[in-house]
């Protein structure tokens, strides 16, 4: 699959931009601030109806607009879908599809896919257990609606619950409403680790592959490490929806006290962790510089590699990975990720030298205006 | 500095204010109005302000009304044995629409949202009890969208319930999760109430 043309609309500097891509390489030059991160930005809200780099929806609104769209028509099986999302601050997220208005966001999934490499990719390996928990995430946002359902719900039931934990008192009405919420928290948050847990075993199999090829030596290995009692492992025999479930709630009596006394949810989803183990260490705790950003490459190749597994292509979409990266390490994850499909990439210096026989097409990025080269 | 003159600007200003209407439809609106005659813009205000003044909350049901109780709570062939426990008043608009249920309403007037600060004492709780309480009435369908908030509330009411003698269920899952009554289509939302179940 690949994006023909993009449509931005009061997104981040933008007031209204239309570009046409290619279905190769699309460079994106200009100076810093000059918007070429936020054309990425957009393309990640036609795959996952978010940010991915992490921004709330009111924080990419142009400054002093109501809010912003962004649409793109998207090549794949041989037909154009046109899709278009808009938001309006104080109000919800609309998703049209071929025109025809949807009822929810996770009609958009699987329409477009992306993978995202930024320089802070060497952060996944050394940082805390959020990017990887992202990194999972989205992987799986894109390739299960029903997974991006039951994401957006336990976020929102979590942040539900955790307002009832802090001003919970103790008597029946209040233990009775922190009750509605624990339940609702079950009920999305072991859809959402038992889909990590049957994700797990294919993810770890492509990121070896890829850090074998790297880096040759030691095998890097993925470890689920949950809160949830039970649940820790490879993921290769993975635990059923009611089996996470019934541990689950197991794990929510036993803190029940002290989510009361603390005035937060203290074990669930959001709080496990993917463990990326070198040989038979942890990574995070040992692993050198290097190490990490070869582990971390492996682990976002992995990732792209099971957005394609059906052979639908995936969007690549490299930020500014030539400040990270010497020139040499580029351009051999370019030619990787070449033959994944469309790449859009951005940098505040020239062009990379491409190999030949690819496709690509120059622009560049001015104060919020794109210009072709 | 505005383009407009006051009286226009201000015109602009409040119909933005209306949902689904941005600054630019509010514009062409506001331009429409004061090109059209006085006598359609007085029917417009004359309108707007009567719409308001006699639109009520049925103090029975909840469902938007000019007369209380509403046609919907006193109409005879209306089963009183079953009640339809909804959001807003424009559920029940949605639900009629499908003309496949016979009951009759209660509008919550909200869902449980400790974040929204909402909790049971802001729900018209207390009267949905007294109702299901009632000798004639045998069963209470809870048409809550099935958003997190709505699940939780509908979970609230079937423990709630659980002491009065009345069958509680829950429209069957064809509203898609994360979806809205509102925007379900008619078949959709007939399924749903023909294939509910038990809580
Ligand atoms: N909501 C917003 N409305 C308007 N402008 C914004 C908004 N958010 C960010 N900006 C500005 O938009 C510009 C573009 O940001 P962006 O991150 O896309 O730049 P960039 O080209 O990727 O820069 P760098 O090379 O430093 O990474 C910045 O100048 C930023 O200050
Ligand atoms: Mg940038
Ligand atoms: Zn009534």
């Amino acid at each position: 699959m690949w994006i023909k043309a993009l449509r931005l609309t009061d997104f981040r500097n933008y007031g209204r931009l239309e570009l046409d891509l290619e279905e190769g390489l699309n460079f994106f030059a200009g100076a810093n601030g000059s918007g070429k991160t936020s054309i990425l930005e957009a393309v990640s809200y036609l795959a996952v109806a978010r940010s991915l780099r992490g921004a709330s929806d009111s924080e990419v609104v142009r400054w002093g607009s109501p809010g912003f769209g962004v649409g793109g028509d998207i090549v794949a099986d041989g037909t154009v879908r046109s899709s278009t999302l808009r938001f309006t601050r104080g109000g919800k997220k609309d998703v049209t599809l071929d025109g025809e208005k949807q009822m929810k966001l996770s009609d958009l999934v699987g329409v477009l896919r992306v993978a995202w490499f930024c320089p802070e990719d060497t952060w996944l390996t050394k940082g805390g257990p959020s990017e990887r928990r992202k990194l999972l995430d989205m992987t799986l946002c894109q390739l299960d609606p029903l997974y991006l359902d039951a994401l957006s719900n336990y976020r929102r039931a979590l942040r539900q619950r955790n307002e009832a934990l802090l001003s919970w008192t103790p008597d029946e009405e209040s233990e009775a409403l922190v009750s509605v919420w624990s339940e609702r928290l079950l009920h999305y948050g072991s859809r959402v680790t038992a889909g990590r847990m049957r994700l797990l075993p294919r993810l770890a199999d492509a990121v070896a592959c890829f850090h074998e090829n790297i880096a040759g030596s030691d095998v890097l290995r993925l470890r689920y490490r949950s809160t949830t009692a039970g649940v820790t492992g490879s993921g290769d025999d993975p635990p059923t929806e009611d089996e996470v479930r019934s541990s689950f709630n197991d794990s929510l009596e036993r803190v029940a006290a002290d989510e009361r006394r603390r005035g937060f949810t203290l074990v669930g989803p959001h709080r496990d962790d993917l463990e990326v183990r070198l040989g038979d260490r942890a990574l995070r705790t040992f692993g050198s510089q290097g190490q990490h950003r070869t582990a971390a490459i492996a682990l976002k190749l992995g990732e792209a590699a099971v957005l394609d597994s059906d052979g639908r292509g995936v969007v690549v979409l490299l930020d500014d990975i030539m400040s990270e990266l010497d020139d040499q390490r580029a351009a051999s994850l370019l030619e990787l990720v070449g033959d994944l499909g469309q790449a859009l990439m951005t940098s505040t210096r020239g062009a990379p030298a491409l190999a030949a026989g690819r496709r690509s097409r120059s622009f560049v990025v001015e104060a919020g205006e794109v210009k072709r080269q | 500095m505005s383009l407009f003159p006051p009286s226009l600007e201000r015109l602009v200003l409040i119909l933005a204010r209306l949902p689904g209407i941005g600054k630019k439809s509010a514009t062409r609106i506001a331009l429409k109005l004061v090109g059209s005659s006085e006598a359609d813009c007085r029917e417009l205000a004359r309108a707007v302000v009567e719409a308001s003044e006699k639109t009520i909350g049925c103090s029975t049901c909840g469902a938007l009304t000019e007369c209380d109780p509403c046609a919907i709570c006193t109409d005879p062939r209306r089963e009183s044995t079953v009640i339809c426990v909804v959001e807003r008043p424009s559920d029940v608009i949605a639900l009629e629409r499908t003309s496949r249920f016979r009951g009759r309403y209660h509008v919550l007037g909200g869902l449980l949202s400790p974040l929204d600060g909402i909790g049971p004492e802001d729900l018209r709780l207390d009267s949905l009890v007294a109702r299901a309480g009632a000798d004639d009435v045998s069963e209470i369908i809870l048409a809550l969208n099935p958003t997190a908030e709505g699940e939780a509330t509908s979970l609230y009411l079937a423990r709630l319930l659980d002491g009065a003698r009345v069958r509680v269920t829950k429209l069957a899952s064809g509203i898609p999760v994360g979806g809205d009554l509102d925007l379900a289509d008619e078949l959709t939302l007939g399924t749903a109430l023909d294939e509910r179940r038990e809580l």
